[in-house]
This record gives structure tokens, sequence and C-alpha cells, in this order.
């Protein structure tokens, strides 16, 4: 439970919740105390008014009628109701006439504001003690006479606004707290819930994902983004292992053969078949070969870092290849043309771009044969932004089902099982292509396949 | 042929030897890059193989340490990173041919051999001769027993390489690499198509053929007669 709050504490909803509350707390007393000073101050200014103009309306009348008439006045004066205070006394400060009981006769030795409040006894029934301020005049004949206010509506006027904000504040401070447990509560409950699937996840179940509230809210982003991260891993991780389980069997076969070989060249007494060594080691150089290619593979989609990449144009290039393949294509019977509508300055890697196109044409020899004028067009041409080089035969072409699949590695249709290859030749021209940017397409060429290498120019 | 080898890999170094010494070669073995740098120093050898990968100093080190001593003797990079821009790396560095591992012995062997005569002729001749055949140079262009031979610009390549190298064993790879600058494995018979085609010009008509086919392994250019 300690633990429990502790965790609420620390989230980042509940913090903010409790920092505002403290701020907006703290703001507050400090408007509710600058109002009820500044209300009591104006109120005080007032009094002195009031008081001031009474001392001296009073020392006019003492003046023009002398003491005689002066205590009636006051008297009269102090008998009205809601009265101020008023107090005419003998230079011994014995109290000749007025509403007030007692006081401290030290206040009257001399004129002027006695300003904080000082404390009197009335006339009212109660004994109790009250405060007053007031100004002291000395009247013709030596008497002191002194006007003053109570104060006890201002101190009580302040009470009330004291209390009242400390309630107020109270309340706040509890609904502050409240809050702070409500939305402390709702983010751990999010939180927990994510961190529970995590841990499923860190299991080794990648095909779990985080659990959305469905509010859009910034807790349900932050899972939707790692969900997709996710998904991105779990496909990865999927690759992987159809990887390792393709190699595990496609390599199988090869290595059987070798061991096979070697098994008779074993039991052949005497002179060993030269025929048998020659066949192993051609199985070992294409186990190499394999393994070189899915190494290159791997280098080559490691991305651009591994590569240097250099203003180069395409069309060079293509021709070498095609004189290359040349003479092979004509020996199967297939005519092997170049259209070359630009030089095709492309960002590359001569090397990768030439086995790029080597892979397709031989590709295209193997597999892209026609019974009928079998022809093989390596097309360069240029679009918006985009170089397109593509490698075109009227052969039997690939189903549109399958064209996705063939790039993938070891991936072989039926039709070409029994035909040589590693099944890794597409998937190093993908590679290539996306190392340089580009988009690998297979589209149909009516009759027959069209490899489209869509390379950003430059 | 001297051979110094710098390989930090015991076994493979005594195979090497083994087959090196069974071809007629000597060779000398340093483990370790330091090792290797104060051997090459000595500058007896006629060919070097260098792993890029040594213990104490690494064999690009190495190679660029010799080239700025002025020590001139070929070198060949071995290398199991595979990486793509390795041969580039590997030739900066002062390296003259690169091979990845894993290799055929008689690839290494035969690049061994194209290396070592490379560094005693290096004066460029307008002629090359092998038996009746004569290769001109400056007009591109061959005769065989006093027949002129028509050659594509290609073929005028492949034909010098070989006889450049004659007698000796030139593989696919050396002839991709050297007749086309492409490095890399065809996995395919285009290099046997080009060669059937300039054996057709330059060996058909006459009594014996010029062109030999090592089986498995490549050919050889050579004027006396094989038992391939």
């Amino acid at each position: 439970m300690v633990k429990r709050f502790r965790q609420m504490f620390q989230t980042t909803a509940a913090r903010l919740t409790l920092l505002y509350t403290l701020l907006f707390g703290l703001l507050a007393i400090g408007v509710v105390f600058y109002i009820s000073f500044n209300s009591g101050r104006i109120l005080l200014q007032q009094y002195r008014e009031v008081v001031d103009e009474e001392v001296q309306s009073i020392a006019r009348s003492a003046r023009r009628g002398g003491v005689r008439r002066l205590i009636p006045m006051i008297e009269r004066r102090s008998r009205r109701p809601g009265a101020n205070l008023y107090l005419v006394a003998d230079p011994s400060g014995l109290i000749i006439a007025g509403n007030v009981r007692a006081i401290d006769s030290r206040l009257l030795s001399r004129d002027g504001w006695k300003l904080p409040p000082f404390p009197y006894l009335g006339f009212d029934e109660s004994d109790e003690e009250r405060r007053a301020i007031a100004r002291v005049f000395t009247l013709p004949g030596d008497l002191r006479l002194l006007v003053g206010r109570d104060v006890g509506d201002v101190q009580r006027f302040r009470g009330v606004v004291r209390r009242a904000s400390a309630v107020s504040l109270l309340v706040m401070v509890l609904t502050g707290v409240l809050l702070w447990l409500f939305v402390g509560r709702r983010a751990l409950r999010h939180i927990d819930r994510v961190s529970k699937s995590s841990d499923r996840i860190i299991a080794g179940d990648l095909s779990e994902r985080l659990p959305l509230a469905g509010t859009g809210d910034e807790f349900d982003r932050l899972s939707q983004s790692l969900n997709h991260l996710l998904a991105r891993i779990e496909k990865l991780n999927v690759g992987v292992r159809t990887m390792s389980d393709s190699i595990a069997h496609d390599l199988r076969t090869p290595l059987t053969r070798l061991r096979n070989r070697a098994e008779a060249a074993l039991g052949q007494t005497g002179q060993v078949d030269q025929e048998i060594l020659d066949d192993i080691i051609a199985d070992a150089d294409g186990l190499i070969r394999t393994f070189d290619a899915l190494l290159m593979i791997s280098q080559v989609g490691s991305g651009a870092r591994a590569v240097d990449l250099q203003p180069l144009q395409l069309a060079p290039i293509v021709n070498d290849v095609h004189e290359l393949f040349e003479p092979l294509a004509q020996e199967q019977g297939v005519a092997l043309e170049v259209d070359i509508q630009n030089q095709g300055t492309v960002l590359g890697n001569r090397e990768l771009l030439a086995q790029a196109l080597t892979n397709l044409i031989d590709n295209a020899l193997k597999y892209g044969g026609s019974d009928r004028n079998p022809r093989i067009t390596i097309t360069l041409k240029q679009a918006p932004k985009r170089v397109l080089l593509s490698v075109a035969d009227n052969g039997e072409g690939i189903p549109e089902a399958e064209r996705d699949r063939v790039k993938e590695r070891f991936v072989r249709l039926d039709t070409s099982r029994n035909r040589p290859g590693s099944g890794l030749g597409l998937s190093l021209v993908e590679a290539v292509v996306s190392l340089h940017g580009g988009a690998l397409q297979l589209e149909d060429n009516r009759p027959g396949l069209c490899v489209v290498l869509d390379l950003p120019a430059t | 042929m001297r051979i110094l080898l710098v390989e930090d890999d015991e076994l493979l170094a005594s195979q090497l030897g083994e087959a090196l010494k069974s071809s007629g070669h000597e060779l000398d073995w340093c483990a370790d890059g330091e090792a290797g740098l104060a051997a090459a120093r000595t500058a007896q050898h006629d060919v070097m193989v260098v792993d890029r990968m040594l213990p104490k100093l690494d064999g690009l080190a190495m190679l660029s340490q010799l080239r700025e001593e002025s020590i001139n003797t070929p070198a060949l990079i071995l290398s199991a990173l595979g990486q793509v821009d390795d041969r580039v790396t590997g030739l900066r560095a002062g390296g003259d041919d690169y091979l990845a591992k894993p290799y055929a012995f008689s690839e290494l062997l035969a690049r061994l051999e194209v290396l070592a005569r490379r560094s005693d002729n290096a004066a460029p001749q307008t002629s090359i001769q092998v038996g009746d055949l004569t290769l001109d140079r400056i007009g591109h262009n061959a005769r065989r027993a006093g027949v002129e031979i028509s050659l594509q610009p290609r073929e005028y390549r492949l034909l010098e390489y070989l006889m450049r190298n004659e007698d000796r064993l030139v593989t696919r790879t050396m002839l991709l690499e050297h007749v086309w600058d492409l490095h890399f494995d065809p996995q395919t018979n285009v290099i046997d198509v080009h060669m059937s085609r300039l054996r057709a010009k330059v060996d058909k008509e006459f009594d014996h053929p010029l062109i030999h086919t090592v089986r498995g392994k490549g050919y050889r250019l050579s004027a006396s007669r094989y038992a391939d």
C-alpha cells in the first residue's frame, strides 16, 4: 500500500496535479489577504476622516459656546445609535462626559492620533474589552477631548475573510488530493496494463500487443507507436526464422550429396577416381557460392553505411553486361537486345548494379525461355526523377500471386525446382535496389516477366 | 617463386605451405603483422599473401607502411570479412590483388603467379609472341602463322591477358576482373562462351591448339603441348 502511494506520487500526472494545487492555493491565499488588508485599510481611512471632521466641529462649538455648551452636546452625540466614541476629561484624566467608561489615562496626555487600536470599556451591559482608534484634542480650559471609533467591525471583517479563505483552501487541498488520487490511479492502472503486456512480450510472446483504452489520449498514442514497433520486430523475427529454416533445408541437400561422394571415394581401393574428387570440389564451391550470396545480401541489406555510392551512369554498365552475356544468349538461341534511351545517372555502386543486372539476365536466360523466338530486352529509360532499368523476357512469366514471394530468399517456384540455382538471385537484386533507395517491381510483360529496377535519379 | 605468407591461422598456413611446396614454391610464414613487416623489409620475396585481420598490426596497416618505405613486393590481400568495399580499401592500402575467404587453392596460386610475373616485366612491350601467334599491341590485332586474325575489342583484351600470362593458369574470375572489370562470380558459363569464340578464331584453323582448358580451374595459353 505504501509502495503503491509512492508509485502514485511518482506519476507525472499526480505530480503535476499536486504542483498546480499548491501553486493555485498560494496564489489564492495571497489574493484573499491582499483584499482583506486593503478593504480594512480603506475602512480605517474613512473612520479617520469622520473623526477629524467631528473633532473640528466640536472644537468650533467649544470656542463659541464654552464648556457649558460642550458637555450637553457630547452627551447628546454619545447617545445616538451606532455613535462614535466621545470622551471629555480634565487634565488629571478624570472623565467628565462621554460614552467611554474606562481608558488608559496616558492616552489623553498628548494630542493627536492614537492609532494602533487600543483597549477601552464602553457603557453597554457586557464588561468585555473593546478596541478603538481615536484622536485627542486639547480644548480651552485645558480639557481633553477624545473622539474615536470602535474598530471591532474591521477586525470582525478580517476574521471572516480569513476563516473563509482557510475553509476554501482546505476544500481546495482536499479536492486536489482527491484529483491526484484519481488521476494517479488511472495513470498507474494504464501503465500497469502496459507493463504486464511488456512482460509477456519479453517472455517471448512477440504476437502480444499493448492494450489501448480507446480514448486516443497520449497513452494510447504511445501504445500505438510501440505496437507498430512490435509488428515490425515480429516481422523481422519471422524473417530471420524463415531464413534460418531455409538455409538449413536448402543446404542439407548439397551437403548430403557432398558427403555421399566423399564416402564413395573412400570406398574405392587403389587410385581414387578423379571425377569423384572434381564433383566434391564442385559441390563445395556451390556451397561457398551460396554462403557468399547470403553474406552479400545481408551486407547490402545492412544499409548504405557499408557501401560506397558514387554518381555514375547506368548506360555503360548495361553495355558491358550486355556484351558479357551476348555470346551466351546467342548460343542458347535467345535474342538479347538493348534499348538505351538515356544515360541513367544515379548515385550507385557499379559492382552491385552490374551484379544485379547479371542476376536478372541470368534468371531470364534460365527461366524466361520461350519456345518461339525467345527474346530478352534490357531497357534503360528516364521517368520524372527516376531511372528505370528493366529486363523483360517473353517466357512463361510469374503468376501475379507469386510475384512478391519470389523476392524472398531461397524461394523457388515449383516450375523451376529442377533447374540449377540457389533461389538467392532476386533477393540480392532486391537488396541492391533498396540500398540505392529504389524499388524492385515485377510486372507482366504479356507474355513473360518484366523486372523493373526503379532507381532515384541524380 | 618465394612467397611470404602473413596469416595468423596456423592450420591454414600449414595447409597452404604444403600445397605451395608441392607446386615447387618456397614459403616464409609470419603469424602477425609486425613479424610480417620485418620479413617483408628484407625484400627477398617474389610475392606476399597478407591476411587482413592480424594480431599486433593489421594487414592493411602493414601494407601501407611497406609502401611508404617503397617496398613494392606484389601483395595479395586475403579477407574473411567479405565486405562489399573490401577490395577497394585493400587496393587503396597498397594491395595488388584481393581474394575473399573461402577461396580455391588453385585460384590463389594462379593469382600469385600472375602477380609475381607482373613485377619482373614492368616495361610494356609493343608486341607479344607465343609460338606462332603474335599480338600487335599498337595495331590491336593478332597474326598466327602469318594469317591475320580479326578480333573484337573484348576478344583482343581477352587474348592479350592470356598471352601476357603465357604458360600460367588463368581462372574465370581473373578474366572477368581484368577484361570486364567486374569483381564477382557470375555463376554461369558466360566466360566459357567468350573463350570458345576466341578459340574458334585462334585455334580452329591451325594444327595444334594454343588455348588449353584446365578442368575445373580455368584456362592456360601455351605453345607447348600439355596433357591436360
